[in-house]
């Protein structure tokens, strides 16, 4: 008993001192690792202050060069900036409470063994992900429900994510024990309530994982109201924003035009600026949604 | 649970399932054919409310659908142009204007077109190109008869000009879209421009020719021509394929052909372009050439241009250099082009003038109108409705002085006059006419944009060789045009670049002849060929 | 086990079809419904007639893509640019690792913001700002190559070196990104095991071998076969971006060469053609790769 003991205690020292030199390794490589991302982060910030110029030729490295608000001031000329973001926001929360409540209920049914065509029904998903009618077909499936130039069409007929399905659904297999299933049936707690009650609040983690990454599926993406919206009052921030920033096909279109000198000349000027007037919202969130999967959820269910 | 029971309900789930795509796809198909034969329908006339001629075009007012695409984020303020607020009030044709961004065109037209929802009336050339047009001509009326009974002036701007009808003729002779004729367009496109600050420090004259060019270059690279003691110059930015003009390459269109002696010629073959790449090679390998010719992209190319300490670029070709190259402009200046060594001189542009083109003005099948949208928009092709449609109304932007003469007033402080013509009309889009006799009315000043360019224009024009011309191919032709050229184009674009960039131009030559040739090289000079003698034989 | 009773299951699981409602019938109307497009690749297309009446063109458009002098450079340099990237798939799973071993609280949470930052560089950007630091003539890379004394490689304008280029840039914007979803399978692991290693006298890395790891398999394993169903399908927009006469040996994958003829002239059919090509190998690929997986570690897609 004694000498067991002991070999344990030697044996936990001896992993104490090999954990430090694993704890070493971590921090190195983190904080390597942490220099490689943020440089370029770094020079997005200083290259947004910065002359346009020096930034393209080269020149901006440690600190801005020929300090400027011009990129922010010209940004904010464009008073249609203002409509995009709040389109966007309106579609970005619309689009994350149904991209979440579609794919997370049918994740977790898809979850459960005892779900008679679980298999067929997974294929009948799967199979949308490689399989598509293309573009055009699509386009006139949409206009035919008269969804085309409307807000529905940036928030409902996508909402189905298969992958996001894929990965909840993974997740409630491993992570949802198959007895509390069990147990809850046995006090007579039907699937719904169940799925309310007891499995939802031991999701947060992937809840926030699923809401984070469809969140900022919709504030990133533009291709959709490209195709289905006409109306620019409709238009989200990122379809507005690249249509000031993209400029080349104007320079060759145009010869050597002043008026296509000028916009890419602003274009330049906005490159960096834009990014940060972007994206800044989006990771505000990103915090709330950390905490949520910081540590440890599943104790306390399990324990009950 | 076992797993062989549960099969028959997978086929009933299937069946179900199937029977679900099933009913959703014959709903599509139905969905579809109502489209079309309501657009059949709509082709009755409305010839009761029009007048055939004079003013207003209709009795009751009729409202047309318009779609045009614009540069970037330029929007729509040219629809507050007087002159076509004061064409909607003087005809009774009210426009709903549909104003598309050029960086989100191409994917919408391939849905507009795929899927059949068109405009009334369709307008400017970089909305639908000729293949769009020539793929899809059930959509677009035929306009010849038109012409003829509703558009006086532009019958008459068709026979002063016969060249208006024969670019806007397709192969199947038939007229579906309009040209325009700009007004004060130069006949030459890029010229050599070089840095006559560090010209006149080296005590060196503007080059005349490849030799002379290449000294210059070599001085600007070896004697710290800009004066700040670091090795920062650098000789020759290329915008676009230019270097090899003296060689009698004048590309206008960049489609690789050249006219000589009267027959198309696709020159990345040819001898002279086998030489010139030589001398590009021999630059290029001596850093007279922009080390990252081909990687940078416009945004670092222009950083070039304008680099904030000291100017670095020495030599280029450029439309203008006023724009170009911001606070250092006042070092550049435009030069006649270089001779080569044949000893003639050669400028990209176009001989006639750069000042045509075709697609316009377009009406589609599903415009219940077409008679009214003629009468419409031949009220564009009058000399003074042209220059309004170009610059902007008269009173606003232009003066229109009592000799008869016009000129161009200043721009509100703090606006390009570039900008602000794009701001104030359609610009290089649109219908327009501006008859050769007229042009001389119109005055500009000689220091900036427009005029500046047709001052400098005089050094060039003389040297002006003929472009292939921007011709017209069957649908036949754009089956297979796509696929030879992103081949093809690729292909020698690589090719020039790896020459230029590591030489052994003698010892892979051969090579490269024979693989353009397996990829189909000749079918592409015999498309070529033969839609310049169908362009050429258009009466 | 009979009908009767897989009836009853079905019975007594109607919430859970209820749960897939939605998602079904969506799936349905946005997603099968248009599928009647794909004979398009099999028809001269003409938006005129529409789909259904447009003349059959039978296989016509993928000879003719088998047959192009394109068809089997495209197909080897995308390969081996999604070949590359699969390399790096362990990467973000590394990551996670590392981030839940920190203990310092406060750096971890910087670590992982910082980390998934560069997830919002939009393409345009991201490829520009690569083409500035990566300058062969002025930017960092110069200047790095200039402290020991080299000459910087032209890695924007290096045939060989594009895949290279290309897959770790993205690594570099997509690795924290491509960890959350690790690192949020890690925090489902209950603490008490961790603490039952500890008294049980486990080193770091058993811990790592023995609970992390068994705990990320399930999710990893879905996520490398959904990657492997989607080798062909290299995105477009970084590559054509990225692009120059230089490098477009290796550079020219399936989608750019797609985009391009499709831009050129509407060719609806011939891309639509090509589009289902690659869908049928990717779908070949999904099944095989699904069949391997079912057999070595008991996860499968379906």
């Amino acid at each position: 008993m004694e000498a067991v003991t002991s070999t344990r205690v030697r044996k936990i020292k001896n992993n104490r001192s090999s954990d430090s030199v694993m704890e070493v390794i971590i921090y190195v490589f983190a904080v390597v690792f942490l220099l490689i991302l943020i440089y370029p982060l770094y020079f997005i910030v200083i290259a947004s202050f910065s002359d346009p110029s020096a930034v393209a030729g080269g020149q901006v490295w440690l600190y801005p060069k020929g300090f400027t608000f011009d990129g922010y001031r010209e940004l904010l000329k464009h008073d249609n900036i203002w409509i995009g973001y709040r389109n966007t926001i309106l579609y970005t929360v619309v689009g994350t409470v149904i991209g979440l409540v579609v794919n997370i209920s049918a994740a977790y049914a898809l979850s459960r063994k005892d779900l008679v065509g679980r298999k067929l029904l997974s294929l009948f998903f799967i199979f949308t992900m490689f399989f598509s009618g293309g573009l055009i077909p699509t386009f006139l499936t949409i206009r035919d429900f008269h969804m085309y130039d409307t807000f529905l069409v940036m928030v409902l007929p996508f909402s189905v994510m298969v992958y996001n399905m894929i990965v909840a659904r993974t997740f409630f297999q491993s992570s949802i024990p198959g007895d509390l299933w069990e147990a809850a049936q046995m006090d007579g707690c039907g699937n719904l309530r169940y799925f309310i009650t007891v499995v939802l609040p031991l999701s947060k983690a992937i809840i926030a994982v699923l809401g984070l990454w469809i969140a900022v599926g919709y504030w990133n993406s533009y291709f959709n109201a490209l195709i289905y919206l006409k109306n620019p009052n409709l238009y989200p921030l990122q379809l507005i924003l690249r249509n000031i920033l993209i400029t080349n096909q104007m320079q060759s279109g145009m010869g050597s035009g002043e008026a296509a000198q000028i916009a890419m000349r602003l274009a330049n000027m906005m490159r960096y600026s834009v990014i940060i007037v972007a994206t800044v919202p989006i990771l505000c969130v990103y915090p709330f949604v950390q905490k949520h999967f910081n540590q440890g959820v599943m104790i306390g269910a399990v324990k009950e | 649970m076992g797993k062989q029971p549960q099969k028959p309900w997978y086929r009933i789930i299937t069946a179900l399932l199937l029977v679900t795509a099933l009913i959703g796809s014959l709903a599509a198909c139905s969905g579809e054919k109502k489209e079309e034969s309501s657009t059949k329908t709509n082709t009755e006339t409305e010839t009761g409310n029009m007048n055939k001629e004079g003013l207003p075009i209709v009795k009751e007012p009729v409202t047309l659908k318009v779609l045009t695409v614009r540069w970037g984020n330029m929007g729509d303020t040219f629809t507050q142009n007087q002159w076509l607020k004061d064409l909607a009030k003087n005809t009774n044709v009210k426009i709903d204007w549909q104003v598309m961004s050029s960086n989100d065109w191409a994917e919408q037209k391939s849905i507009m077109l795929a899927s059949g929802t068109l405009p009334d009336v369709v307008i400017g050339n970089q909305t639908f190109s000729d293949s769009d047009i020539v793929n899809n001509l059930s959509y677009f009326r035929p306009l010849d008869d038109y012409i003829d009974q509703y558009m006086p002036n532009l019958k008459a701007a068709m026979e002063e000009t016969p060249d208006m009808k024969k670019i806007s003729t397709f192969p199947d002779g038939k007229i579906y879209s309009l040209p325009a004729r700009l007004p004060s367009r130069p006949k030459s496109s890029r010229q050599p421009v070089n840095n006559k600050t560090w010209l006149d420090k080296l005590g060196l004259k503007a080059p005349t020719t490849v030799d002379e060019l290449y000294n210059v270059l070599k001085a600007f690279k070896e004697q710290d021509a800009n004066g700040n003691g670091k090795h920062d110059e650098v000789p020759y930015v290329e915008a676009s394929n230019d270097m090899i003009s003296p060689w009698g390459i004048a590309d206008l269109n960049t489609n690789f052909m050249i006219i000589q002696d009267g027959k198309p010629v696709y020159y990345p073959t040819t001898d002279a372009y086998k030489e010139g790449l030589k001398w590009e090679s021999k630059l290029y390998a001596e850093g007279l050439i922009d080390k990252e010719v081909f990687t940078q992209d416009d945004t670092m190319k222009m950083a070039k241009f304008q680099n904030p300490d000291a100017p670095i670029v020495g030599f280029t070709y450029q439309w203008t250099p006023d724009a170009v190259f911001g606070k250092w402009g006042d070092q550049y200046e435009t030069i006649p082009p270089i001779a080569g060594p044949d000893g003639k001189r050669y400028t990209i542009g176009n001989p006639v003038g750069m000042n045509l083109s075709r697609n316009e003005f377009l009406i589609t099948t599903s415009n219940k109108y077409p008679e009214i949208s003629a009468r419409w928009a031949d009220q564009f092709y009058t000399n003074e409705a042209s220059i309004q449609n170009f610059w902007g109304a008269i009173g606003t932007v232009i003066q229109k002085n009592d000799d008869g003469t016009y000129t161009l007033m200043d721009p509100p402080a703090g606006t390009s006059a570039d900008a602000w013509y794009w701001d104030q009309s359609l610009r290089d889009f649109g219908p327009k006419y501006v008859s050769p006799s007229f042009e001389k009315n119109i005055i500009l000043n000689p220091k900036a944009g427009d005029g500046l360019k047709l001052q400098l224009d005089k050094l060039g024009s003389d040297y002006v060789t003929t472009p292939y011309p921007n011709v017209m191919y069957t649908s036949k032709e754009f089956e297979e045009l796509p696929t030879l050229t992103t081949d093809i184009d690729t292909y020698v674009n690589t090719m020039r670049a790896q020459f230029i960039t590591k030489g052994n131009i003698d010892e892979g030559w051969d090579a490269y002849v024979k693989q353009l040739n397996d990829m189909g090289l000749e079918k592409l000079i015999q498309i070529r060929t033969d839609a310049y003698s169908r362009y050429t034989s258009v009466k | 086990m009979n009908a009767g009773r897989t009836f009853g299951q079905v019975k007594r699981n109607w919430g859970l079809y209820l749960l897939l409602l939605p998602a079904v019938v969506l799936t349905l109307l946005f997603a099968y419904k248009p599928m009647y497009g794909v004979l398009i690749a099999f028809k001269n297309y003409s938006p005129a007639l529409g789909i259904t009446d447009s003349p059959w063109a039978g296989f016509k458009y993928f000879e003719k893509f088998f047959n192009s002098y394109q068809f089997s450079a495209t197909i080897k340099n995308t390969l081996i640019i999604s070949l590359y990237s699969l390399i790096t798939f362990p990467i973000p799973i590394i990551l996670a690792l590392v981030i839940n071993h920190m203990r310092a609280n406060r750096f971890r949470r910087f670590f992982q913001t910082i980390s998934y930052m560069p997830h919002f560089i939009s393409t345009v950007v991201m490829v520009g700002l690569m083409m500035i630091l990566l300058s062969p003539s002025t930017g960092l890379l110069v200047n790095l190559f200039g402290l020991i004394g080299k000459e910087a490689p032209d890695l924007m304008g290096s045939a060989g070196l594009f895949s290279s280029v290309y897959v770790w840039s993205d690594v570099w914007q997509h690795v924290g990104w491509d960890s959350i979803i690790f690192i949020a399978a890690l925090s489902a692991v209950d603490p008490s095991l961790y603490e039952a290693a500890t008294v049980d006298g486990a080193s770091r890395w058993h811990k790592v071998r023995y609970i992390d790891i068994p705990m990320l398999m399930p999710t990893a394993i879905t996520l490398l076969i959904l990657r492997v169903g989607g080798l062909l399908g290299v995105g477009f927009e970084k590559v054509y971006l990225m692009q120059n006469d230089l490098n477009i040996t290796s550079s020219e994958i399936l989608s750019t060469y797609v985009y391009k003829i499709g831009l050129l002239s509407s060719q609806y059919s011939f891309s639509s053609a090509i589009n289902l090509f690659n869908t049928v190998i990717n779908f070949i690929l999904l099944i095989l790769v699904n069949q391997l997986s079912k057999k070595v570690s008991e996860n499968s897609l379906w």
